[in-house]
């Protein structure tokens, strides 16, 4: 009897979580599949239009711009989310002055992405940063940077790194922080190199946090919108765009939900796939390894 | 424990009324999005109840409570405004709330498809015996065709945006350029700008302004062309586009336009003399008075871009309606407002502070506004017509806008460009 009452308590604890989550995000996921079957301007009645969304999505230069557009974030974020910051993280954490690097490296992720993003605008106008190149004699450099066509993606990706690099390092820096000292005594007295040092023990060592920056940074860039919105609007001529981005223009701009559901059912199942295959990997061998 | 107790039970209140909060609220002017809002401070001058107004198109505050008050001392009504910063989530607002009877009695939409869309689902009041009122206060009657659906008139301007090509009266003055008459002249003032140092034309990186130079040259050329092209009739891929796109395409190379750039840039490029002329619309002199503080007539004057073929100028206008929420239980107070929306007072407000000139019966401060709307009533030199963003189906132009982008940002094949729109064309009109 005791023991009935005990788990009852339990479930009750998960109650307010287990409606937040259904009524905000399971329903919303069932409504938007749903959508992405039908014609919807937001105004007019819905209209069962069966795949042709889909279709419609397949066939769409933009749509293919865009995915591809996303996959650069994906790879490109990766790397420089995940290397930049191990590497700072290892040099911060052997360096005399942690606190203050760790501050100065944190502080742009204190900024929202908006606000980054604003910032960037008016840096790399016409009347920023290119100015300098002017001054330097590269006249042709003197343009608004993220007005360039597929250029102002990469540009904007080292802006994303900026801002993400700081979260990043952090996790780094506390993961280096909770290794034991006693696998690297040990390493040591058998004669490692510094390199050796990290790639046979501390990095390894370190997965666990690698894993949870591998799939912050991996969401992350899936799912970039604000700060290219707010830089590019995914122009020019829609060569910028990410799905994301894709997903709000069709819906709110375009006020075409059907399609704008049906790039999110997408997109969802890009994460679902890639995030699914990381944990297994990451997860399996750390099981195999325990 | 208590304390870990009492800290509970306080997250949970908060957790529970921030739920409630995002849950209810439905009848609540902002929706959550809290956008500024304005109204007058005055007690109505007739108890004639209160509607609230919902736009996207007036960030300023100040200009937004002058503006409620003079309305409020015409029409009786106390009108509140609610401005929304991002076009999306004013969009959404209206969406969840048209169909209920807390929705604003008025709100600013989109001319041509958008509202369409909307009187054609039954949530818009019909404005068609009201439109009496507006045009003796002054409105002019071509506008109803922009706000006319299936026969019935669903909207009034809110504003009136008419695009000429503002110039830098200094810098044409430096470069010893005259306002120029023919479309050869045309030519020959940017040449001469060029050779000045001055980039002749400055382009703004805004998205959807791709068109802007597109109509106004193909109008240019032959404005039965630039309909025929909205409506369908004609194809992009007529000889005739081919050959206005050949024009501009020559511009380009001659070097007559500069690169889009932010038009906050853009602007200060203008005021600064390093760009010579803008195709903008009338609000923008204002803006340019207000920021720059560029003088009417004195720094900054207007000319409509000349034809090709000694007709009529074009002047391309935008007209962003006002409509009333059917299903709105202010919706006799917003009728009632809309009514003195057109008197002296309130336009005087409208064109002095905004730049935008609804109706004739105005007395207008800044000159060079007052050029433009004295062009807009000259029909013997130019014809008005409704800009091509709202004057063709939304595939239509969404395709143009970005193909006209790749022709302006790429310089992508002119055949190209045309075949791909005149594809989407072809989808939309069979």
């Amino acid at each position: 009897m005791k023991k009935s009452n005990f788990a009852w308590t339990n479930y009750l604890y998960l109650l307010p979580a287990v409606v937040l989550v259904a009524v905000f995000f399971v329903t919303s996921i069932g409504y938007t599949l749903r959508l992405s079957f039908y014609e919807y301007d937001g105004f007019s009645a819905m209209r069962f239009v069966g795949i042709e969304n889909y279709r419609h999505l397949f066939q769409d230069a933009n749509f293919k711009i865009s995915l591809m557009n996303t996959v650069i974030w994906v790879v490109f974020s990766l790397v420089f989310t995940l290397a930049l910051p191990l590497l700072l993280a290892v040099l911060i954490k052997n360096s005399a002055w942690v606190g203050g690097f760790k501050n100065i490296f944190y502080y742009p992720t204190a900024l929202s992405s908006t606000i980054g993003g604003i910032i960037m605008v008016a840096i790399l106008s016409k009347y920023g940063i290119p100015q300098l190149f002017g001054l330097l004699g590269f006249e042709s450099w003197v343009r608004d940077w993220l007005a360039i066509p597929y250029v102002n993606t990469f540009i904007m990706i080292l802006m994303g790194t900026w801002q993400g690099v700081g979260l990043n390092t952090i996790l780094f820096i506390t993961g280096l922080s909770t290794i034991p000292s006693s696998p690297i005594e040990a390493a040591k007295i058998e004669g490692a190199r510094t390199t050796q040092l990290y790639t046979k023990v501390i990095f390894p060592l370190l997965q666990p946090t690698t894993v949870v920056v591998l799939l912050m940074s991996l969401v992350n860039s899936f799912k970039v919108f604000d700060s290219i919105w707010v830089m590019t609007k995914g122009g020019p001529y829609r060569t910028s765009e990410t799905l994301a981005l894709t997903m709000y223009q069709e819906s709110f701009i375009h006020g075409k939900f059907g399609v704008g559901a049906a790039v999110a059912v997408v997109l969802t199942i890009m994460i679902l796939i890639v995030s699914y295959f990381n944990i297994r990997n990451t997860f399996g061998d750390t099981d195999r390894t325990a | 424990m208590s304390g870990k107790k009492n800290l509970s039970i306080i997250l949970f209140v908060i957790l529970m009324t921030g739920i409630l909060a995002a849950c209810g609220g439905g009848n609540s002017s902002g929706n959550g999005n809290t956008p500024n809002s304005a109204t007058s401070e005055n007690p109505p001058a007739k108890t004639g109840g209160k509607v609230e107004f919902w736009l996207d198109k007036l960030g300023d505050a100040e200009k937004a409570a002058r503006l409620s008050e003079v309305w409020q001392k015409d029409s009786g009504i106390e009108v509140v405004f609610t401005n929304y910063p991002d076009v999306a989530a004013y969009q959404t607002s209206i969406q969840q709330t048209i169909d209920d009877p807390g929705a604003p009695g008025l709100f600013t939409w989109w001319s041509g498809p958008q509202l369409e869309t909307l009187a054609k689902n039954g949530k818009l009041a019909d404005l068609s015996a009201e439109w009496d009122n507006y045009i003796a206060d002054g409105v002019a009657a071509d506008v109803k065709d922009a706000f006319t659906v299936d026969g019935k008139v669903y909207a009034a301007p809110y504003s009136l945006r008419y695009a000429s090509v503002l110039y830098n009266v200094k810098v044409f003055e430096a470069a010893g350029v005259a306002v120029p008459t023919t479309f050869e002249e045309f030519l020959e003032a940017c040449e001469k700008l060029k050779a000045s140092g001055v980039t002749p034309i400055g382009l703004k990186n805004d998205s959807w302004a791709s068109f802007i130079w597109f109509q106004q040259l193909i109008a240019a050329y032959d404005p039965q062309l630039y309909l025929d092209l909205c409506d369908g009739t004609k194809p992009y891929t007529d000889e005739a586009v081919k050959e206005v796109m050949g024009i501009w395409r020559e511009m380009f190379d001659k070097g007559y336009f500069g690169e889009p750039i932010v038009y906050s840039d853009l602007h200060k490029e203008f005021a600064t003399g390093v760009v010579a002329m803008i195709l903008e619309d009338s609000p923008t002199v204002t803006g340019l008075q207000d920021d720059y503080g560029m003088e009417p007539e004195t720094h900054i004057d207007a000319f409509v871009l000349p034809s090709m073929n000694d007709g009529k100028g074009t002047i391309f206008f935008e007209a962003s309606p006002i409509v009333v929420t059917e299903a709105s239980a202010s919706k006799e107070q917003a009728l009632a407002a809309l009514r003195s929306f057109y008197k002296p007072e309130t336009q005087s407000v409208m064109v002095n502070d905004l730049g935008i000139a609804n109706v004739s019966a105005v007395s207008v401060e800044n000159q060079t506004i007052q050029n433009i709307l004295e062009m807009t009533g000259d029909s013997e030199h130019y014809q008005l017509l409704l800009r091509f963003y709202e004057n063709t189906p939304e595939d239509v132009r969404n395709t143009a806008l970005d193909e006209l982008s790749r022709f302006m940002y790429s310089g992508a094949a002119i055949d190209e460009v045309l075949n791909n729109i005149q594809a989407k064309a072809d989808e939309v009109f069979g």
